[in-house]
């Protein structure tokens, strides 16, 4: 019973470790490479030059928009 | 009918009640940084101690090298916080020292995978992985006992979305005038309650609360409309997970295509933007679409947007006042007002408060500019780290096998893309008709201002 019990443990630990690596090799290594994709690229390098914050989850998360004479506009 | 009242089952006081600690704390919390604000009259930025991990592209020691005291302020307010909630509720403070900053550690992790640039382009946000971080535990190594006290859903939700009413200042929903409120007033809740109709009546979902949720998240704003419903209509968390995967899976492929469309169609720029503004789940993901195209629709499609964020506050007391008063109650009987008040999520209340609080300071002469640096400086940061901690204290309370129901059969993802296509095609026609024809010059005018 109490072997039983060490081997789910450590069978358990043992995917934690392996789900873990996977997360941060598809982190380090494969997503910086699909951000080098040409189209990928593209869409990273206009949003960085307009400063926009694809993420954001609430207009007030929108840095580079101000709110002025009913619009969301941009500082100029 | 009304219900009878011998079976009602005893109200604790209200000071151990989650949802009037979670109006306390966020209420402190934005009291605290309104006072802050308007003292040192936005001279001191409180961003190098109130910050979050930023973003990288191949090293993910970048996003949290920059500062080494942004964890501080964040880590210090959810752990007073908490405090002051265990302390209503009358319990021991020890094992909690340990356990929140655990939790937060997995936030941490959280941001800084959404940190990663490719991600963060794709608009895949931190609620996805906080849900990941969690689920990951949850579902190998298990969630060891020392950290269940940090696990706290309920309290982190319902105080994110306290902080969160100063944000949705209720004048901003008049912003474009009579085109902006016949595209998100009336389309808006047009496709919520047809959605939801269609969910009940002609897909027959079991799950009322997983109908609102993804009903909301589809036609009003997303994550944050997701959020808020799901706390109104007491949805499983399950529900919130699957509610937010989906939207932000059909965000990606929208916020590419739609801009496409728009071009190939031959749409101005105003209409297509208000088209992005009322259709694209995410706020971010809509700025960016609409940039793809050019400012004018960039600022169109973020204004129609930021009216639908607005309305999350409307939506969350109708679908609190909704599910008290007709989903839960017994066929037939209709609760009274005791009832009534019993059930209602009381951090509606303070969402609201919060939402009404900050509008009137807003409006008053000069204080605008205080609310809006209050809101960057401080408390928008805080409600990022609430919903973060929130969604993976959902990924550590919930096992792959939970998340199954709502994975066969397909009809969520079936009602998903209904709505959303009714969604396209009702307010595609009121941009045309309200930007396009009717208020074209107006609208005009109002952009060249």
């Amino acid at each position: 019973m109490i072997t039983r019990l060490k081997k789910t443990t450590a069978r358990k630990r043992a995917e934690f470790v392996v789900v873990s690596m996977v997360l941060v090799g598809v982190w380090t290594l494969v997503l910086p490479r699909l951000g080098q994709i040409d189209s990928m690229r593209q869409i990273i390098d206009r949003n960085q030059a307009a400063s926009i914050d694809p993420s954001a989850l609430f207009y007030s998360d929108l840095e580079h928009l101000q709110y002025k004479n009913g619009l969301l506009r941009r500082d100029r | 009918m009304t219900a009878d009242t011998p079976d009602r089952p005893v109200t604790p006081p209200w000071y151990r009640n989650e949802d009037w600690l979670a109006v306390l704390v966020g209420g402190l919390i934005l009291a605290i940084a309104f006072l802050f604000v308007w003292f040192s009259a936005g001279d001191i930025s409180l961003k190098q101690w109130l910050g979050k991990p930023g973003s990288w592209a191949t090293n993910p020691i970048e996003s949290v090298s920059d500062s080494m005291t942004w964890w501080i302020g964040p880590l210090l307010v959810v752990i007073a916080g908490v405090v002051i909630a265990k302390l209503f509720q009358g319990e021991s403070l020890a094992k909690f020292i340990v356990a929140v900053p655990a939790v937060f550690l997995l936030a941490t992790v959280a941001y800084v995978m959404a940190g990663q640039e490719t991600v963060k382009h794709l608009n895949l946000s931190y609620a996805l992985w906080a849900l990941v971080v969690g689920l990951v535990i949850s579902n190998t190594i298990g969630v060891p006992d020392w950290l269940r006290p940090g696990v706290a859903t309920e309290f982190y939700i319902k105080t994110g979305l306290v902080i969160l009413g100063a944000e949705v200042l209720l004048h901003r929903l008049l912003a474009l005038g009579l085109p902006g409120i016949c595209v998100a007033w009336i389309v808006t809740p047009v496709v919520l309650i047809t959605t939801y109709w269609f969910g009940q009546k002609v897909l027959k979902i079991e799950s009322k609360s997983l109908n609102m949720v993804v009903a909301a998240d589809m036609s009003v704003c997303g994550v944050s409309a997701a959020i808020a419903t799901a706390a109104s209509c007491r949805a499983k968390k399950e529900e919130l997970s699957f509610a937010i995967s989906i939207s932000l899976i059909f965000t990606v492929v929208m916020m590419v295509v739609m801009p496409l469309l728009i071009k190939a169609m031959g749409l101005s720029s105003v209409v297509g933007g208000a088209w992005l503004g009322g259709t694209i789940d995410s706020t971010g993901a809509v700025v960016a679409a609409g940039a793809s195209m050019d400012a004018i629709a960039e600022q169109t499609a973020a204004t129609v947007k930021m009216i639908q964020n607005i309305l999350i506050g409307v939506t969350a007391f109708g679908v609190a006042v909704y599910w008290v008063t007709r989903v839960e109650t017994e066929s037939g009987v209709r609760p009274d007002a005791m009832e009534i008040w019993r059930r209602f999520p009381k951090f509606v209340l303070g969402f609201v408060a919060a939402s009404v609080v900050f509008t009137v300071f807003s409006t008053a002469a000069g204080s605008e500019s205080l609310v809006d640096t209050m809101v960057k400086e401080v408390t928008k940061g805080m409600r990022g780290w609430f919903f973060c901690l929130a969604f993976v204290s959902i990924g550590l309370e919930t096992r792959f096998a939970d998340l199954k129901p709502y994975l066969t059969g397909g009809k969520p993802l079936i009602l998903y893309v209904c709505g959303q296509t009714l969604n396209l095609v009702l307010t595609l026609l009121m941009a045309y008709l309200m930007f396009g024809v009717i208020f074209a010059d107006t609208v005009q005018e109002m952009l060249a201002k």
